[in-house]
């Protein structure tokens, strides 16, 4: 269009028109000649390259909406796993709480069954240490006090005592044939 | 019994009765016995092999010269240098068994807190052979630590009616 109007612009006549209709013939011809070339050689190129540019665009686009897409999914995905991890978490922290609350119940009563049995063993150690006091008490009563008798025993049996222990033996192995 | 205390028993026997004083010879040799079961220092003495068997003999001989029979004196000096004073008593009671069981008796061991008088002596023989069903042959034993009464073991029975037994039996009951 440059050109043509350029080269309209070049009359001598001051017109658009050239002065000389030849030169409109050559022009038109020429310009038929660069039009073909262009229609056949260039814009089939041109349109090649802008083909597959489009396509390569397209298929970038198409490429990028993959992505999205994945990313999409992805962060579905990952939104999927956050939310069973956060309710995983949740469900672990009250687990832990319950065994928390399970163990110390469990402490607590372990502790005190065993404060009991400590209890019930102190107090029969206690009953058994105050049985044997007692026993051991008596023992010595019981060996102080026969230990008093027979010395009383010894100092009384005099000699008509002893007499009379004789004969008695003596009248009771007799009487027992 | 072991066969050394029967041996010596045997030959004991055999002496008594060759010099005649059998009785004698035993009541003797038991009641030394005795003496040596209860004295821990005279039966240290006369069992320790450290002293010499003739200082040992020298000792009974010191103990019991003009107390006892030539007899008794010379075989309880043989036992005891030959170490056997810790037996005296078990030989005596084996020479006693031999004694009696020759003369179809038993012996009866009678332990009394005082010595017993003939009477009561000659009571006894005649209650403990009329309850045992045969003769016996009497062995008195004063013996203080029965406290009071008599306590008599014939063979594996024995008869005790002594203050030592009851206050025994006393305490077992408490």
């Amino acid at each position: 269009m440059m050109a043509f109007l350029t080269f309209a612009a070049e009359g001598p006549n001051g017109q658009f028109i050239p002065s000389d209709v030849k030169e409109l013939y050559f022009g038109a011809a020429a310009f038929a000649v660069v039009l073909f070339f262009l229609v056949t050689k260039l814009f089939p190129v041109i349109s090649k390259a802008l083909g597959a540019q489009g396509d390569k665009v397209k298929a970038e686009l198409e490429a990028a909406d993959a992505a999205q897409k994945a990313a999409d999914a992805e962060v579905a995905a990952l939104k999927a796993k956050l939310g069973n991890a956060q309710a995983d978490a949740e469900q672990m922290v009250a687990e832990a709480k319950a065994q928390a609350e399970r163990l110390g119940v469990d402490l607590a009563a372990r502790a005190e069954a065993d404060a009991a049995a400590v209890r019930a063993r102190a107090q029969a150690d206690a009953e058994a240490m105050r049985a044997q006091a007692g026993a051991d008490l008596q023992a010595e009563l019981t060996t102080k006090a026969l230990a008093i008798a027979e010395e009383v025993a010894q100092a009384n049996l005099d000699d008509a005592t002893q007499a009379q222990l004789i004969d008695q033996y003596i009248d009771q192995v007799g009487a027992s044939s | 019994m072991s066969n050394r205390v029967s041996n010596y028993a045997t030959a004991v026997l055999a002496v008594a009765e060759a010099e005649g004083n059998l009785d004698e010879v035993v009541d003797e040799l038991y009641r030394f016995g005795q003496a040596l079961d209860s004295n821990d220092e005279l039966r240290n003495a006369l069992t320790d092999q450290r002293i010499e068997a003739s200082r040992r003999a020298q000792i009974v001989e010191d103990l019991l010269g003009g107390k006892a029979s030539a007899t008794t004196v010379s075989l309880v000096s043989m036992a005891v240098a030959n170490g056997r004073g810790g037996e005296l008593s078990k030989i005596a009671g084996e020479v006693m068994e031999m004694g009696a069981s020759q003369h179809g008796r038993q012996v009866a061991l009678v332990r009394s807190a005082v010595a017993l008088t003939d009477d009561q002596h000659a009571r006894l023989v005649a209650a403990l052979t009329k309850a045992h069903g045969s003769e016996l042959d009497v062995k008195v034993q004063v013996d203080p630590s029965v406290v009071g009464g008599i306590v008599t073991q014939i063979g594996d029975t024995v008869m005790d009616g002594t203050v030592r037994s009851r206050i025994t039996q006393l305490r077992e009951a408490f």
